[in-house]
């Protein structure tokens, strides 16, 4: 058979995906620090389920139940913090969401969320801006956001 | 002759040239001036307001090939597969935006280069909660088949550099309508605990096709009438448990009807094409396992004893894709099969009576691939196809294939730097 031929022609290539496979796979460093999904101080809506919040995050869900539109914001995917998020709150992987968002934002069906540079930025973006919602590593009270319970 | 034919040719790889030198230095500059509290051009505009966004992309391939041509004239090495697109989305209220994408691609004898508009619709939807949303789609629309056509020509959202051709080349009268459709389409999604339900469909509204997909209807014969499509449908159900297996049904009916000239060997008959596509993926980290099949019945019917049949086209792919390095670094392997006529599976009853290679009727397609994320925003991709069947060598880039001068066996090695922004 001709297909059993070109897989021997190919055995090298074979062999460097077998090892390839074998190497173990670069672990998420997820340490002590956890992060807190947080949002505009005005929203009153703080209780909401791992799978609202895929919603949210994958923006599938565009408005608030009182339809104040939804402004998520995000750190770059190398973020630690960005990792951390998506494994603890989201339960997926940070090339998960990049997916789902580049399908939205190259077929015109949707928008990314604003990638803003850390997390002092995020802080200040999502205190200033209502309908906000992003993360951060430690909650402190009064600085003009809220933190979300998961359920 | 030959010299225009020279000239053209290095003129083509010039251009070939400096798309790879693009390529390789925009994103060296996107990433110089992020490092800075300076923003580049894009996000400076994509901050002024949230309503409005900018987006692009940019690729240029390399296809090497022994035995048949692909993406130009790759038996002799083709800089012929460049893609490069400019979308804007504007939401005018809450509710309703208006998405415009502007796509040049240039592949070989398949797309010229010259711009073409990609999609341009308004998205309103017509009422949302927490968990559910349904809404209307109005314009030009890419059609939702399988996991990936709507974003086929876009290098940074499809897996690897050529995609399932079984599942995703289109064939015969098929093409103008996996590229987009003017029409409406309704969407519905709902999002359960832990499921996330989406049904898209699509109609579209009668149109003449274009001179290529009439081409390709009579494999390469130019006919002086031309081919109506009537009516272009698709319904789309994508199930997906949000963290690791989504599944997708797909069904697309489209009859086009060929409309004689006044003097014309062929009489006004019609094709109907059925197509029901499954789709499937799995994740287990770092392992991805994804799989597609369709089967396509074709009808063709009142054009004569000659021409009337009804072949069923089979079409399977699988792959596994490994990723290390945080998805820094993936690896591929996929099989990729194709029958024409399930009823002349090697083509041979074919070969018996008109004389056209049999293997023209098949494709297998071993795929070996390697990606690399450069930077989150750029990428660089190698392929290896072996192929047996040369069902999807392309006419337009083999122009011996009518004479039956095509290779069972071939090989293609591609090569691909993808920028988006």
């Amino acid at each position: 058979m001709y297909f059993l031929r070109n897989i021997f022609r190919l055995w090298w290539l074979i062999l460097l995906l077998i090892t390839i496979t074998l190497l173990p796979a670069t672990l998420i460093h997820a340490n002590d620090a956890n992060a807190v999904i947080i949002t505009h101080a005005t929203n009153n809506s703080t209780t909401h389920t791992k799978s609202a919040m895929r919603a949210i995050f994958g923006m599938r869900v565009r408005q608030w139940s009182d339809g104040k539109p939804i402004k998520v914001f995000v750190l770059p995917d190398s973020a630690l913090l960005h990792k951390q998020f998506c494994k603890q709150k989201l339960n997926v992987f940070p090339y998960q969401l990049r997916r789902i968002w580049n399908r939205l934002v190259y077929t015109g069906t949707g928008h990314a969320p604003i990638e803003v540079a850390d997390e002092q930025e995020m802080a200040r973006q999502i205190a200033q801006t209502p309908g906000a919602i992003g993360y951060i590593h430690l909650y402190e009270a009064d600085h003009g956001y809220n933190a979300i319970t998961m359920e | 002759m030959a010299i225009t034919q020279l000239q053209w040719n290095s003129r083509h790889r010039l251009g070939g040239l400096i798309m790879a030198l693009a390529c390789f230095i925009l994103p060296a500059i996107g990433r110089a001036e992020s490092d800075t509290p300076m923003k580049n051009p894009v996000e400076w505009i994509n901050q002024l307001s949230d309503k409005f966004k900018l987006h692009g992309f940019l690729s240029q391939g390399f296809t090497y090939s022994n035995g048949n041509n692909y993406y130009g004239d790759s038996t002799h090495g083709s800089f012929d597969l460049t893609e490069i697109g400019l979308n804007l989305s504007y939401r005018l209220r809450p509710d309703t935006t208006l998405a415009v994408q502007g796509l040049s691609r240039r592949a070989g004898g398949m797309d010229n280069g010259s711009p073409r508009l990609d999609y341009a619709f308004v998205d309103h939807t017509v009422a949302q909660d927490s968990q559910h949303r349904w809404g209307v789609r109005l314009g030009r629309i890419k059609n939702p088949i399988g996991f990936y056509n709507e974003s086929r020509d876009i290098a940074v959202v499809r897996p690897g550099i050529i995609l399932p051709q079984s599942i995703y080349l289109g064939g015969m009268g098929l093409r103008d309508f996996f590229l987009a459709s003017d029409g409406l389409g309704l969407y519905w999604q709902r999002h359960g605990q832990d499921s996330a339900l989406s049904v898209d469909y699509q109609v579209a509204l009668p149109t003449q096709l274009s001179s290529q997909t009439q081409r390709a209807f009579m494999r390469g014969v130019i006919l002086p009438g031309h081919l109506d499509m009537e009516t272009g449908q698709v319904l789309r159900i994508l199930h997906d448990n949000e963290t690791n297996f989504r599944w997708a049904v797909t069904g697309v009916f489209v009859k086009s009807q060929y409309k004689p000239a006044a003097v014309d060997l062929l009489t006004d008959g019609t094709v109907s094409i059925y197509v029901l596509t499954l789709s499937a993926d799995w994740l287990l980290h770092p392992w991805q396992l994804t799989s597609e099949a369709a089967w396509r019945e074709l009808v063709y019917k009142g054009f004569g004893a000659a021409v009337d049949s009804q072949p069923s086209h089979l079409s399977i792919y699988g792959e596994a894709l490994y990723r290390w390095s945080e998805d820094k670094w993936q690896a591929s392997l996929r099989y990729d099969l194709h029958y024409f006529d399930i009823d002349d599976p090697n083509g041979s009853t074919m070969e018996a009576h008109t004389g056209v290679p049999g293997h023209s009727r098949f494709s297998k397609d071993l795929t070996l691939g390697l990606g690399w994320n450069v930077t989150p925003t750029f990428q660089l991709r190698a392929e290896y196809h072996l192929i047996d069947g040369s069902g999807f060598a392309p006419l337009v880039d083999n122009p011996g294939l009518q004479a039956g001068n095509v290779d069972r066996y071939w090989d293609i090695l591609t090569l691909q730097a993808a920028f988006r922004f």
